[in-house]
């Protein structure tokens, strides 16, 4: 194409490497339904560095899109309410904010990209135009010049004939590209911080892998942060810094990638690891299943959450909530993380004797 | 789309000839040419059986249907037996009258419909919502003579009586002032205010609570989320991806009821003294007029069916996910 290109990023200063950008502290969000108030996110708190990449991992309905949707401000108008806690872009704390002030934050310096693409983009507007829509709520730019910038990004993302994919309405696209339009979108103004919601959980494993391909690439090329949601250990050990851990409304670790494969301190985490298919397993060795199920986010128990399904768990565990802990550099949330001989391999049993040797003495 | 218009049309066919065979049997069933003439003392049976086999009443069903048929199809509606005009002239003129009454009155009620549910949807369960709830299930419970002659009453002769006028301000009756030259368009409005109102009530209350359904389902939907994370306004995430999406289904709906207002005014029209369709009918139903009333049939089932296939195409035009082959 010999269409002049339009320089769409405006001359942002970008923190420094490793500067804290963003960081939610005792995040709490509720919504409010039929059967009472769901205590979706109860006091997560995390700090997001400039030009990493934070996992944040945990079963089905922990609340990791609810804690998404809490930054941007996106959570359902009637239902759900942040009810405490802080979340500082920059230092500033966007939870007061308008939803005006919101305006100048959302797409242009955090944008996100959806679970379900099919249904995350408007089915009666062009692809094309949806993109330069938000290029347009961002910059003084006419019509066309946004639309063309729109092709553009298509291309870049890897859709092939972009300028006449551009013309086709989201349910004329397949899975994979509905994805990867969805991301052309979100990194349209170069965003400081990209939220990619479990962009793979629909697709087929070769186009997952290249989708994100496409996030990791683009991310590094325009110096963005990423959080990226996912049940996929996998998929964290390949491109993740940083992971965090959730489970039931609340982080439990949040540690370096590495240590998280390697050194984990919490018992959920050993379960989560374990219940993970590896290439290098024995044959023949069963996945390891955490046994039990999340507790009610309306009634959650009074101590540590995971308490009931924990294998370890003590008289303590089940009636005080335990304070995060940083530990070897991990901030873990379980009564016992400091202990030396804290590890995976530790039989629940040897604990409990212990405990009592020590109580004794 | 084409293709599919064409085969849509091609169905409607001979559904409608079917509908023929019925309305056919149906209309000399109830009606009967010379019963007026039985009950006038003057008239000789003589005369009667004339005037049968002049009309060809005494001919085989089958050899007067068929004989009808062939005259329809051509666009020979023959001569009214009582009013003694064409037909074709006649139901021309009324199916005028009441397309008119028909618009003006969807119009004023989409229009009015679509505010209201517009803001009931965005302040769900607010006194605004409760309020508007509450009206529209009254309205949609009101039969619709009533409101016509509550609106007679009040709008036409207390209003009258109260601002001590000598000409009522809204005319209960007719489309035209006796004597009016010409096209008035201010004796117009004065008359069809009325009746449009009348119908309007149960349309809007319709109208109302199916955007409002329609906007809140939208509004719930994931892409008004992505629509707000973008950072565009709220006021163009509502009208730009809320109310149009919403408005799809409406605009449907009312396709499909201009279709059934053409033969579905019948009370409103008799109580305004409209000369529509509705009045029409009525008349030819009282003089067994069958002449009128076979074609009459005929023309509100089309339209019913040409309704039905504007929504249809309509909503292809509207909704790029339907498209059909
Ligand atoms: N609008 C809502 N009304 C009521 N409860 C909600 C609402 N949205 C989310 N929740 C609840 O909040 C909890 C967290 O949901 P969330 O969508 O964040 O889970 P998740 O970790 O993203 O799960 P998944 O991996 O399945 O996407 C769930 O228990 C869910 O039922
Ligand atoms: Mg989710």
């Amino acid at each position: 194409m010999s269409v002049e290109i339009i320089d769409f990023s405006v001359e942002r200063k970008r923190p420094p490497r490793g500067s804290t950008i963003l960081e939610v502290r005792d995040l709490h969000t509720q919504f409010d339904t039929e059967q009472g108030i769901v205590h979706a996110v109860a006091g997560v708190s995390f700090e997001l560095k400039a030009g990493e990449t934070l996992a944040i991992v945990g079963e089905s309905g922990c609340g990791k899109t609810v804690t998404a949707l809490s930054i941007l401000g996106l959570l359902p108008h009637r239902q759900g309410r942040i009810a405490g806690g802080q979340i500082l872009f920059h230092g500033e704390d966007l939870v007061p904010m308008t939803t005006k002030q919101l305006n100048t934050v959302r797409g242009d310096r955090i944008a996100m990209i959806f679970q379900d693409a099919l249904t995350a983009l408007n089915p009666v507007y062009r692809v094309g135009s949806q993109i330069a829509e938000m290029i347009r709520a961002h910059r003084d730019v006419t019509k066309q010049e946004a639309y063309e910038r729109a092709v553009e990004l298509l291309d870049l993302v890897g859709i092939p004939n972009a300028p006449r994919r551009a013309q086709d309405f989201v349910h004329q696209f397949s899975g994979g590209m509905r994805q990867r339009a969805m991301i052309a979108m979100a990194i349209a103004l170069e965003p400081e911080i990209l939220i990619a919601d479990e962009p793979t959980t629909a697709l087929d494993v070769t186009v997952q892998a290249q989708i994100l391909d496409v996030v990791q690439e683009i991310g590094e090329r325009m110096d963005m942060s990423i959080i990226l949601i996912t049940h996929d250990l996998g998929v964290v050990a390949r491109i993740a810094d940083r992971v965090m851990v959730m489970y039931a409304g609340r982080h439990i670790e949040a540690a370096d990638t590495h240590d998280i494969y390697h050194a984990a301190k919490h018992p959920y985490t050993w379960g989560l690891l374990e219940s993970m298919p590896r290439v290098d397993a024995e044959t023949g060795k069963q996945l390891h299943q955490i046994g039990g199920a999340p507790p009610s986010l309306i009634d959650p128990p009074r101590g540590c959450r995971f308490a009931p399904r924990c294998a370890y768990v003590q008289p303590i565990c089940e009636t005080d909530y335990p304070e995060p802990q940083v530990v070897d550099g991990s901030s873990v949330v379980c009564h016992f993380a400091a202990r030396p001989d804290w590890t995976a391999d530790l039989d629940p049993t040897e604990l409990r004797a212990s405990l009592t040797r020590e109580g004794g003495s | 789309m084409v293709r599919y218009t064409v085969r849509r049309i091609f169905i409607t066919i001979p559904i409608l000839l079917v509908m023929s065979v019925l309305t056919f049997m149906g209309a000399r069933a109830v009606a009967s040419p010379e019963a007026a003439l039985r009950f006038n003392p003057r008239v000789r049976p003589e005369d009667i059986a004339r005037y049968r086999e002049q009309l060809g009443l005494d001919d085989s069903e089958f050899v007067q249907y068929t004989r009808w048929l062939g005259k329809f199809i051509t666009g020979d509606l023959g001569n009214s037996l009582v009013a003694r005009r064409p037909v074709g002239e006649m139901l021309a003129e009324a199916l005028r009258n009441t397309m008119v009454l028909a618009i003006v009155a969807l119009t004023v009620s989409l229009l009015i419909g679509v505010l209201i549910g517009i803001i009931a949807a965005v302040r769900q369960n607010s006194w605004f919502d409760y309020t508007t709830t509450g009206l529209s299930l009254l309205g949609i419970a009101t039969p619709v003579f009533l409101v016509g002659l509550m609106l007679q009453l009040v709008l036409g002769v207390y209003l009258q009586r109260w601002l001590n006028t000598s000409e009522p301000i809204f005319y209960t009756a007719g489309m035209t002032s006796p004597g009016t030259q010409g096209f008035d368009l201010m004796d117009r409005l004065r008359h069809i205010a009325l009746p449009a109102t009348a119908l309007a009530v149960q349309l809007i209350a319709v109208y109302s609570r199916y955007m409002r359904a329609s906007l809140l389902e939208v509004l719930n939907s994931d892409y008004i989320r992505t629509a707000r994370s973008k950072g565009i306004s709220e006021r163009r995430v509502l009208t730009k991806h809320g109310v149009r999406t919403a408005l799809i289904p409406l605009t449907t709906q009312a396709a499909i009821d201009i279709g059934l207002l053409v033969g579905g005014l019948i009370i409103t029209e008799v109580i305004f003294a409209w000369p529509g369709m509705g009045t029409l009918f009525l008349q030819a139903l009282f003089d067994g007029d069958y002449v009128v009333i076979l074609p009459w049939l005929m023309i509100t089932a089309a339209a019913v069916f040409i309704a039905n296939l504007i929504a249809d195409l309509l909503y292809a035009v509207l909704d790029p996910r339907i498209r059909y082959a």
